[in-house]
C-alpha cells in the first residue's frame, strides 16, 4: 500500500509538471502576425504547390507582389532555419515595406513553419524575443529550431536518399527534417521534403528567375558574409550578378563575397534547386553569435544586440577566423545586410537582364536602417 | 567571480551534496543540481527547459529499453548459452585469435550504429559469458566488453562524434575510415590481449565442457540463433538499402525479441519484459537527469564559459584538454564533448597549421568516445558491469590502463597527423 501511495504521488507530480511545461511548449505554436502592406497582391499557401502539405503544420504563407509590369520574378526565402532570426525579420520587413515597380517578388517568411514551434534540446534557447518600437508597441518574433519539429515528423530514418543525391545517415539522420538538405524534394516524400517540393514547384510554375535563401551561421562557420551562387545558369553570368552585388556592398563598407556552390552540396537550395530549375539560386549567410556552442546566456542582449563576449575572446585568442566585433553584431545590422543584399541583387539582375528587370522600392539604404532602427522597417501592429 | 562560474559551482555542489551526503540517486541529484544552477542564474525553476533537456535522450532511451527487452529474450531462450559453448569449443586451441575474434564481434554493432550501448547490450552480452567460461575474471570481462564497445563506437563506418566535429567546421564525413581503423583496431587487440590472454593459457576444454550448456544447442539447433540473425540482417539492410522499409532501431530490437519467444526455451515474456525494464529505468533516469543538467548549463551560459576559459589557456592546454577534459566531459555526454569541445579544439589545431584536419578530427572523436566509460553516466561501463553481475567500480579499475593507452594513441595520432595524412585519402 505504501509503495502505491508513493507511486501515485510521483505520478501526480509528474503530470502536474508536464502540464505546466506543456503550456510553454504549446505557446510556441502561436504564429506572430505580419503587418499589412497594400502592395501585397495575393497571399497563397505553399500547399497550392505541394498539395499533400494542406492542413499540416508545415504549410506556410507565400506573399506575392506583382507590379503588373512585365519582368523577372524574385523569390525570397526567410525562416528556412528558424533559429537564424535575421532571415525571418528581414522577410517580415520586406513584406511590410516593399513596392514592386517591375516584375514580381514572392516572399516566404517561414519556409519551415514547423521549425518555429520548438527549440533545440541542450541549447538552452530563449523561445522568442520582443522588439519595442518608438511608439511603445511591441513586435514579437519566435526563435525556433533549424529542423522540423519531431512532433510533426518522427522518427528519423536510419538511411535516407531523397531526390538530391545526398545520402542521410549516421548523425545526419536528423537532417531528414532539414529543409535545406532535401531539395529539390518530392510530393510523396517526408513532410519536410514536401516543403522542398512545394518551393521547387513554385519556382517552375511561377517561372522564378532569381532566388535568395536567407541564412545565418555560427561564428565557427567558414562562409559568413558570403553569398553562394549556383553556377549553372549562364555560368559566369550568375557569378557576375552576385559579384556586382558583393562589390556594391563593399562600396558601402560591408564585407561580402560571392562563391560558387560546393560540388557536393547536394540537397542545399543553392545547389539542388539551381541544378534542377532555371532560377538563378543564391544563399546568403550572416554571423549569428547565438548559434555556436560557445555562446553564453541566451537573453535579449545576445539575440537582439548580438553581444557575445565569449566569441570575441575566442577570436582574439586566434580560435575563430571570423572577425568578431567587440561591441556585438546586432540583429538590426544583420537584417539590414540581408535587405541590402536583396536590393543590390535585384539591381544587378536588372542590369544584366534589362528585359526581365525586377525593380523593388521601399528598401532603405543599409545606413538608413541602422540609423533608423526597427521603426523604419517594422510596422506597429 | 563570473556568474557562470558561480552557477557551475552551485550545480556541481548541489549534485555532489545530494549524491554523496544525502545518498540520493544520481538522477535525482542531477535534477537538483540543474534546479540550483537555474535559480542562481536567475531563471527560476525553468520547467520548459528541464523538460526539453530530457528530450535530447528520448531516442537513446527508447533504443536502450528495446535492446534490453531483446537481450532478456535471447537470454531466456537459451541462445546466449548455446552460442558461448559453441564458440569456446571451436576456438579454444588458439586463444589469442579467439579473443581477437570475440572483441571484433563486440565492436561490430557499435561500428554499425555508432553507439557503445548498442554494442554492449547486443554483442557484449553474447560474448561476456564466453569470456567468463574461459576463466577471465568478472571485472576483467566487464572491462573488455566496456572498452571493446567503445572501440566499436569509434570505429568506422559510423563514428558520431567525428560527424559532429566535422559538421561543426563544415567538413564532410569522408576520409575518416583510415585514421579511425588505425586507432581502434590496434587498441582493441591490445585491450583484449592485455586483459584476457593470461587467463587463456591454461584453458582445459574438458573442465570447461562441464560447465557448458550443450543440451540447448543440440535440442533447438540453428533455430536458436534466428533472433540474432534477424537483428543483424534488419540493422544492416536498413542502413545499406535505401528502399528497405525503415523500421527504426527500436522496432528492429522489438521484432527480434518477439522472434526469440518462439525459437528456443519457453519463458513468460511479460514477466521478463518487466524485469528488463526494472533494470533499465535507473539508467534512463540518469540520462534524463544529465539532459536537464546540460540544458541548464547552457541556459545560464556556463557551457560557453567552460569552453572559452579552456581555450584561453593556449595550444599546449588544448592538447592536454583533448586528452583529459574532453573524455571526462563524457561523464555528461560524449556527443556533447564532441560538439562543445571537439569543434573549437579542431579549429585551434587547424589554425596552428601543419596538421591533417581529418586525422586530427578522427583522433578527437576517438578521445570523445572514451568518455562513455566516465561516471556517473558511463553508459558502456554500467551496462558491461551489469552483464557480468558486478558494480561499476571494479570494472572501471580494470579499464584504467587500456584507457591511458587509448589516450596515448589518440595523442600520438594528433601530434603526427601530418605524417598520417595519407590515411585520410
Amino acid at each position: 500500500m505504501k509503495s502505491y501511495i508513493k507511486n501515485i504521488i510521483v505520478l501526480v507530480v509528474t503530470v502536474v509538471v508536464a502540464f505546466i511545461a506543456s503550456m510553454d511548449f504549446l505557446s510556441m505554436h502561436k504564429i506572430e502576425k505580419i503587418g499589412d502592406n497594400p502592395n501585397i497582391t495575393e497571399i497563397k499557401m505553399l500547399s497550392e504547390y505541394s498539395p499533400r502539405l494542406k492542413g499540416t503544420s508545415l504549410d506556410t504563407e507565400v506573399y506575392f507582389f506583382d507590379s503588373g509590369v512585365e519582368g523577372g520574378t524574385f523569390l525570397i526565402l526567410g525562416g528556412t532555419h528558424p533559429n537564424e532570426s535575421a532571415g525571418l525579420v528581414a522577410a517580415t520587413a520586406l513584406i511590410e515595406n516593399i513596392e514592386v515597380e517591375e516584375g514580381r517578388v514572392i516572399i516566404i517568411p517561414r519556409t519551415n513553419n514547423s521549425g518555429f514551434t520548438h527549440t533545440s534540446p541542450f541549447d538552452g534557447m530563449q523561445d522568442f524575443f520582443t522588439l519595442t518600437l518608438s511608439d511603445g508597441s511591441e513586435r514579437t518574433f519566435r526563435v525556433g529550431n533549424r529542423l522540423t519539429n519531431p512532433v510533426h515528423q518522427w522518427p528519423d530514418r536510419n538511411y535516407y536518399e531523397g531526390t538530391s543525391g545526398r545520402t542521410i545517415y549516421g548523425t545526419e539522420n536528423a537532417e531528414v527534417r532539414n529543409v535545406n538538405r532535401l531539395y529539390y524534394g518530392t510530393e510523396d516524400g517526408v513532410l519536410t521534403e514536401q516543403v522542398c517540393y512545394g518551393i521547387y514547384n513554385l519556382i517552375l510554375e511561377e517561372n522564378v528567375s532569381i532566388t535568395m535563401d536567407m541564412h545565418e551561421g555560427s561564428p565557427e562557420f567558414l562562409y559568413l558574409d558570403c553569398t553562394m551562387v549556383n553556377m549553372k545558369r549562364d555560368n559566369t553570368t550568375a557569378m557576375s550578378i552576385a559579384s556586382d552585388m558583393a562589390l556594391s556592398m563593399n562600396f558601402d563598407d560591408l564585407d561580402m563575397r560571392a562563391e560558387y556552390s560546393g560540388v557536393t552540396s547536394y540537397g542545399l537550395s543553392h545547389r539542388s534547386l539551381g541544378d534542377n530549375t532555371d532560377s538563378m539560386m543564391t544563399l546568403m549567410e550572416t554571423y549569428n553569435p547565438s548559434m555556436g556552442p560557445l555562446h553564453g546566456k541566451m537573453d535579449d542582449d545576445l539575440l537582439i544586440n548580438g553581444n557575445e563576449p565569449n566569441y570575441y575572446e575566442a577570436h582574439n585568442d586566434g580560435y575563430i577566423y571570423f572577425d568578431v566585433p567587440e561591441d556585438g553584431y546586432p540583429l538590426l545590422e544583420r537584417v539590414a545586410r540581408h535587405m541590402t543584399c536583396i536590393r543590390y541583387l535585384s539591381e544587378a539582375y536588372s542590369w544584366e537582364y534589362p528585359d526581365e528587370a525586377i525593380t523593388i522600392s521601399g528598401i532603405p539604404e543599409y545606413q538608413e536602417i541602422v540609423d533608423g532602427g526597427f521603426d523604419l522597417i517594422l510596422k506597429p501592429l | 567571480m563570473d556568474i557562470e562560474l558561480i552557477c557551475l559551482l552551485s550545480m556541481l555542489g548541489v549534485f555532489l551534496l545530494s549524491n554523496l551526503l544525502f545518498k540520493l540517486p544520481v538522477s535525482i541529484s542531477m535534477i537538483l543540481g540543474a534546479v540550483a544552477g537555474a535559480l542562481v542564474g536567475g531563471e527560476g525553476i525553468p520547467l520548459r527547459h528541464l523538460a526539453e533537456g530530457t528530450f535530447a535522450y528520448l531516442d537513446t532511451s527508447l533504443i536502450i529499453s528495446t535492446a534490453m527487452l531483446f537481450m532478456a529474450a535471447i537470454e531466456e531462450s537459451g541462445a546466449l548459452e548455446a552460442l558461448s559453448s559453441s564458440i569456446v569449443r571451436k576456438f579454444y586451441k588458439i586463444p589469442a585469435l579467439m579473443l581477437i575474434l570475440l572483441v571484433i564481434v563486440v565492436m561490430f554493432p557499435g561500428m554499425i550504429t555508432g553507439s557503445s550501448t548498442a554494442a554492449v547490450l547486443s554483442a557484449g552480452a553474447l560474448v561476456a559469458p564466453v569470456l567468463l567460461l574461459i576463466g577471465i575474471p568478472k571485472e576483467k570481462t566487464g572491462a573488455i566488453i566496456c572498452m571493446a564497445s567503445i572501440m566499436g563506437m569509434a570505429a568506422p563506418p559510423i563514428n558520431i562524434p567525428a560527424m559532429l566535429i566535422g559538421g561543426g567546421v563544415d567538413m564532410p564525413y569522408i576520409g575518416f575510415d583510415g585514421p579511425l581503423f588505425l586507432m581502434t583496431i590496434p587498441a582493441a587487440i591490445f585491450i583484449v590481449l592485455f586483459l584476457g590472454l593470461k587467463y587463456c593459457k591454461n584453458m582445459k576444454i574438458e573442465e570447461l565442457e562441464k560447465s557448458l550448456d550443450t543440451e540447448t544447442g543440440k535440442k533447438y539447433g540453428l533455430k536458436l540463433y534466428i533472433p540474432i540473425l534477424v537483428l543483424v540482417a534488419l540493422l544492416v539492410l536498413s542502413k545499406v538499402i535505401p528502399s528497405f522499409p525503415q523500421l527504426g532501431t527500436c522496432l528492429i530490437f522489438l521484432i527480434s525479441a518477439i522472434v526469440a519467444c518462439f525459437t528456443g526455451k519457453r519463458f513468460n515474456p511479460w514477466k521478463k519484459a518487466l524485469d528488463a525494464m526494472e533494470t533499465t529505468i535507473p539508467v534512463i533516469a540518469k540520462l534524463m537527469g544529465v539532459g536537464m543538467f546540460i540544458q541548464v548549463l547552457t541556459l545560464v551560459g556556463a557551457r560557453g564559459w567552460i569552453v572559452v576559459s579552456s581555450l584561453s589557456l593556449g595550444l599546449a592546454f588544448v592538447y592536454f584538454a583533448s586528452c583529459t577534459v574532453m573524455p571526462a566531459f563524457g561523464a555528461v555526454s560524449s556527443y556533447g564533448a564532441a560538439s562543445v569541445m571537439g569543434v573549437p579544439f579542431l579549429l585551434v589545431m587547424i589554425q596552428n597549421g601543419g596538421c591533417s584536419d581529418i586525422v586530427v578530427a578522427s583522433a578527437l572523436s576517438f578521445l570523445c568516445c572514451l568518455g562513455d566509460i566516465m561516471p556517473p553516466t558511463a553508459l558502456a561501463g554500467n551496462y558491461a558491469a551489469q552483464i557480468v553481475g558486478l558494480k561499476y567500480k571494479p570494472v572501471l579499475k580494470n579499464c584504467i590502463i587500456p584507457f591511458v593507452v587509448c589516450v596515448l594513441i589518440g595523442l600520438m595520432v594528433m601530434l603526427n597527423s601530418s605524417a598520417l595524412g595519407f590515411l585520410a585519402r
